[in-house]
């Protein structure tokens, strides 16, 4: 097995960037980083020293990954379809490590010891539950040829079919996408700002007097 | 003072205020792009000032708080105050504009200084500012912990502090927004920023530039109210209002400007905090302090003076640390593989290292497993309650005896 791919598909799991606003010198502190050090971390942003300035709480919160979809191809390959997801719009891209061991998309998941045919769905999705970190709730996960029928866990998915894109879901709440989310919010205020000017304005033709000292 | 060389100190002030506030990048959630825009235009020339005025090569170019490329922004910025009053002066009519740059260079302030208390006030309300101590630092004596990181630690041991410190910023915040209690904002704003300048020189943490910054522009803020304030004090008149150049037909988009802004503010503000109904991030996986209970190497147990580590920490930003029987703690960047039970370390030379991890929920013990010299080494960690510290407990006592 490729090493990139063996490396790409063991790992699963969230990535948590606490957000806690503080300087970089107590963010390395934090983690007793030791003083030898700090100019290096500092000079090459290693880590999460990117995350910390003016002791206010950074714009980057969290990189979680969310699975999407698990699609059976044959007793000892499974497809995972991962996603990316950030609460925050910025993306962390800088960190070399967190490249190196997952990348978000679609990768074949070889020998799996909970993707094999060995176990029915419901166990699948419990074991997914408890002891694996991905942010979205198990029951959104696409699982496509899995069942409860042990026997019946076949590939019943072409593999043609598998490997055209699935729609990967970034950056998104509750089905909403975090830039839409905003545009939303952002359309609010506009609304709220026209409706307390108009009001202000038949105060103003009504007492002539303004309706609030701006 | 001659009111020519009012106007230009005034002027020099003001355009300095705005240039810092244009420039110095501060972490903003709907406008990132302060840091992008100050290095492209200075990111060179502070590389270049560093290297001449200072004989110092940065390595990093990025502005940040306390850093030596901030320090030479802030002497460019005053350069360029200092160019472009030179250039309204040249133009003979500075004393005629100063009311107007005026009133421009203090309702930026003001606006600034208002976005800048409510995110403070509610990064301490929300306990993302001051919070709680780390495991690691827990269990680091007093004396080992530096002034910054002991002062951060005991603020994030007091939430009732946290809040109210928050309250009283957001307070200041709302009080500068209204006109009628501006007043009153400045004067609250000048107690406030005075107290984190005394904090941020008194221990040492890394903002005393940007704080000062804060506080100059209260202080321009306060300028033409304080003649009339002291006046108000000692002979009993009332304060006026502040010549503006408001105009009636202006008013009303005034008010819907400023309803506009007080919106977007208010989305900075919250909007890291707004939650839409999903699961806030619980503890990270293994979080923790660990007391290491055996180490075995080439299956040979260790006895306790020999111990290479006597307890590690998982730090919630993604770290181990490891601390030995001279309470020396050594940090490195930690990834999961939970599938396959590993562990990824990486030191400061970027150096991973590989750990087999077996962790059990039912007496909370978390076995390592490396490989030391070619000798397989096994680490036996139980989970120590650190929440039970007493830093931790919520005690409050009336009452002494």
């Amino acid at each position: 097995m490729p090493q990139k791919t063996l490396v790409l598909t063991m790992v699963f799991f969230a990535i948590v960037f606490a957000t806690y606003g503080q300087t970089k010198k107590i963010s390395y502190k934090s983690h007793s980083g030791s003083a030898a050090n700090y100019s290096t971390a500092l000079a090459e942003n290693l880590f999460d020293m990117d995350n910390s300035n003016f002791g206010v709480a950074p714009t980057k919160e969290i990189v979680e990954a969310q699975l999407d979809s698990v699609i059976f191809i044959c007793d000892t390959v499974a497809l995972m379809v991962t996603s990316r997801f950030c609460k925050a719009r910025k993306d962390y891209n800088n960190s070399a490590v967190l490249q190196k061991l997952w990348k978000a998309g679609r990768d074949s998941v070889f020998y799996h010891p909970l993707f094999s045919k060995k176990h029915s769905l419901d166990s699948i999705k419990a074991i997914l539950q408890m002891q694996y970190y991905f942010r979205n709730p198990i029951s959104k996960v696409v699982f496509v040829g899995y069942d409860n029928t042990k026997d019946s866990c076949k590939s019943s998915y072409p593999i043609a079919k598998a490997i055209a894109p699935p729609s990967i879901n970034r950056d998104v709440r509750n089905g909403i996408s975090i830039n839409k989310q905003l545009y939303i919010l952002f359309t609010g205020i506009l609304l709220f700002a026209g409706l307390f000017t108009g009001l202000a304005w038949l105060g103003f033709v009504h007492n002539k007097t303004p309706f609030i000292n701006a | 003072m001659h009111k020519t060389t009012k106007a230009l100190i005034t002027c020099l002030a003001g355009i300095f205020l705005l240039l810092c506030i244009i420039f110095i990048p501060f972490t903003f959630y709907l406008f990132p792009f302060q840091q992008n825009i100050t290095q492209i235009l200075f990111g060179e020339l502070i590389k270049k000032a560093a290297s001449l005025l200072l004989g110092v090569s940065l390595k990093n170019i990025q502005v940040y708080s306390d850093s030596v490329s901030m320090y030479i922004l802030f002497f460019i910025l005053l350069l360029l105050a200092a160019v472009i009053t030179i250039f309204l002066t040249s133009l003979k009519q500075l004393y005629k504009r100063n009311l107007k740059i005026y009133n421009f260079c203090t309702t930026a302030c003001c606006y600034y200084l208002i976005i800048i208390l409510l995110k403070y006030g509610l990064d301490k309300i929300f306990k993302t500012q001051f919070y709680l101590p780390e495991p690691n630092t827990l269990f680091t004596t007093v004396g080992h912990l530096d002034k910054d990181i002991l002062f951060w630690s005991t603020m994030g041991s007091s939430h009732l502090y946290n809040t109210i410190t928050g309250c009283i910023e957001i307070l200041a915040a709302v009080l500068l927004f209204f006109k009628p209690t501006r007043l009153a904002g400045v004067l609250l704003s000048i107690i406030v920023l005075l107290q984190v300048v005394l904090i941020n020189f008194s221990f040492n943490i890394s903002v005393k530039l940007f704080s000062l910054l804060l506080l100059s522009m209260t202080f321009y803020l306060f300028l033409p109210y304080s003649r009339r304030l002291i006046a108000a004090i000692f002979t009993n008149s009332t304060i006026k209002a502040i010549p503006t150049l408001a105009n009636n037909k202006k008013q009303l988009f005034t008010l819907f400007l400023k309803c506009f802004i007080g919106g977007l503010f208010l989305l900075e503000g919250f909007y890291p905090y707004l939650n839409f109904g999903e699961n806030k991030s619980a503890t990270p996986y293994l979080h923790g302090a660990y007391e290491v209970k055996k180490i075995t190497i080439l299956n040979e147990e260790l006895t306790q003076p020999h111990f290479l580590y006597t307890r590690f920490f998982i730090h919630k930003n993604g770290y181990i640390i490891f601390e030995d029987s001279n309470r020396i703690m050594k940090d490195f960047a930690l990834q999961y593989d939970t599938i396959n039970q590993k562990l990824f370390l990486t030191d400061y030379k970027k150096n991973t290292t590989t750990l087999d991890y077996k962790y059990s929920d039912t007496d909370s013990t978390l076995i390592l497993n490396y490989t030391l010299n070619n000798k397989p080494v096994t680490i036996f960690g139980k989970a120590i309650d650190w929440r039970k510290l007493p830093l931790l407990k919520d005690d409050f006592d009336w009452t002494s005896d």
